[in-house]
């Protein structure tokens, strides 16, 4: 058992090292003002969603594994889909957040991500897919994180996670524009282009919160009973 | 066009290619070519309305990041004009449109990709290195109908169990967090029904097939060379200096870009690269018109001959039983 977790550990710490990874190469990039910013940025988010999805396949997930992320991913595909007309307005972070609850940040992560993905396939895919992929992903796989630690208790703590979930991902989407299409970066420059985009990201925040109102209680009780009656085990999350 | 037809790896591969070259630098004329070639792949892939109106649509963007660029930082000794305390230089102008430029070409060029490869052959493709994965990709598609059909069920039967009340903002809003939860639920039983339902029918105990029938074939060789050897060419005139540009204090193309006409073999590599589609047009066009060519002396084709042919654009020159044959096949390519 001990060596189990070992195990389980390395694959653990190989994702984290991606999630940290990531932001410090932007920074990187822009401190020394690479010219290939754009290009290595880029592949730095399209590489940063594998160790995750190779982690997956190696532990040759059971379809009792699989379902209940496709379920969810779904669910929050055509939630996006339905929500096209209004602009930043989506209930895939919210979505996300709860299957982060429910089942872990592994199954948050690959939600997000595949929500991305597949979402993407409708609405045309770009350089924002791997970006969006991984901003997902990370709400879910954070909110992973913190239900472990026990820090979701309180549903207002969710309500608050929530709402910096907008802004993150927000953040996330307008860096790689930011950074590698406005050069030299300064300060106020990076400010002004973070802070037109701002109020968009702020819809997104408050959408997310308006959505997760009314779905954390319902669905996380619904989800961890039908954990419960089926008997799906995510103690390796 | 012809790229269509070829192993999603090797359209997968042309753009990562295209996308390469073009991102790596920031050079006038790197980022003209790969504009004017994205645009003309777009334009071929989806006609004129659509091409002008997506260049209408994203044009504004250009403008945006070139002033962008121009208020944001103040580097450049050539002053064009001075609003209030700031001045704009003719460099920092250049730097934002040559951006911009290139975030154009990358939008287009992914618009291409989408417009080029279909979700099968990229799920047959992905399918390879990350079978779950891909999988999980499809089975989400496949769900989607599903649950759309599985809520309206559930909205009719909570229609007919509790009345329908749509004149109060507030029931509406309430019945729609119902359905969600409800669809949610029934949803996840079921998924793990079917899970159970795979596992009984011996998922992983076998090899799945994608549902795109891929194979790799001769013909895939040589865009595959083609675009290898050009990149590699590319890539290596950047390395040795050849998309050298500086646009701060002052533009100018430093000399080493022109040493041994370094920026000619880089502009002509990545051209070639940029009209490699086009070339491959070509030659199909022209082995098309070969084998038409040698069956023309003949003055009946049999139709076995003629469902062979490569489809011709202006196949009602010949009023030959095989036209009819050959017009079929073009409508059914169209």
């Amino acid at each position: 058992m001990a060596s189990d977790k070992r195990s389980i550990d390395t694959g653990r710490i190989i994702e984290r090292v991606t999630l940290i990874a990531l932001p410090i190469l932007m920074f990187l990039c822009v401190y020394y003002e690479v010219e290939q910013t754009a290009l290595l940025t880029l592949l730095a988010a399209i590489l940063a969603n594998i160790p995750f999805f190779i982690n997956f396949e190696k532990s040759r997930p059971k379809p009792r594994h699989i379902l209940p992320i496709v379920v969810m991913s779904a669910l929050a595909t055509g939630g996006r889909i339905l929500f096209t007309p209004i602009p930043h307005v989506k209930p895939v972070s919210a979505i996300v957040i709860v299957t982060g609850i429910a089942f872990g940040r592994r199954s948050g992560y690959l939600t997000g991500a595949l929500t991305a993905l597949a979402s993407n396939m409708f609405m045309g895919q770009g350089p924002w897919t791997p970006w969006q992929m991984f901003a997902w992903g990370l709400i879910g796989y954070l909110s992973g994180v913190m239900e472990s630690r026990d820090l979701f208790r309180n549903r207002w703590v969710v309500y608050v996670y929530g709402f910096v979930s907008g802004l993150l991902f927000g953040l996330i989407m307008d860096s790689w524009h930011i950074i590698s299409f406005v050069s030299p970066l300064t300060w106020k420059g990076a400010l002004t282009a973070y802070g037109s985009g701002f109020f968009f990201n702020l819809a997104h925040s408050f959408a997310t919160v308006i959505f997760l109102v009314p779905i954390l209680g319902s669905w996380t009780r619904k989800l961890t009973r039908i954990k419960h009656k089926f008997g799906l085990d995510y103690s390796g999350e | 066009m012809a790229l269509k037809r070829y192993h999603p790896t090797v359209i997968f591969l042309y753009f990562a290619a295209v996308l390469l070259v073009t991102m790596l630098v920031r050079h006038p004329v790197i980022a003209g070519i790969s504009f004017l070639f994205a645009v003309f792949m777009r334009w071929r892939l989806t006609g004129v309305v659509k091409t002008l109106k997506s260049l209408l649509y994203i044009l504004p963007m250009l403008v945006f990041i070139t002033c962008f660029n121009a208020v944001a930082n103040d580097r450049g000794m050539t002053v064009l004009f001075t609003i209030g305390r700031r001045s704009f230089s003719l460099e920092a102008l250049l730097y934002g449109f040559i951006s911009g430029l290139t975030l154009l070409s990358v939008l287009f060029w992914f618009s291409c990709y989408s417009d080029l490869m279909d979700n099968g052959r990229f799920l047959a493709m992905l399918g390879k290195r990350l079978p779950v994965i891909s999988m999980m990709v499809s089975m989400i598609f496949r769900y989607i109908p599903d649950t759309i059909r599985h809520g309206r069920e559930i909205d009719m039967s909570q229609r007919a169990l509790l009345g329908s009340d749509d004149r109060q903002r507030k029931a509406k809003v309430t019945r729609a967090v119902r359905l969600a939860s409800i669809l949610m639920a029934w949803s996840m039983e079921n998924a793990i029904e079917t899970a159970d339902a795979m596992r009984a029918k011996g998922y992983q105990s076998g090899l799945r097939r994608p549902y795109a029938r891929v194979r790799w074939m001769q013909r895939d060789v040589l865009p595959v060379l083609l675009t290898v050897l050009l990149t590699c060419l590319a890539v290596v005139g950047i390395a040795m200096g050849g998309a050298a540009f500086l646009f701060y204090p002052e533009w100018y193309v430093p000399s080493r870009a022109l040493q041994g006409g370094r920026l000619y073999v880089l502009v002509c590599a990545f051209a070639t690269l940029g009209a490699l589609p086009l070339l491959l047009d070509l030659g199909e066009w022209f082995r098309d018109e070969l084998c038409l060519r040698r069956h023309r002396s003949s003055d009946e084709i049999s139709p076995y001959v003629a469902a062979m042919l490569p489809r011709r654009h202006d196949a009602g020159r010949w009023r030959l039983a095989s036209c009819v044959v050959i017009d079929e096949r073009k409508r059914d390519n169209s």
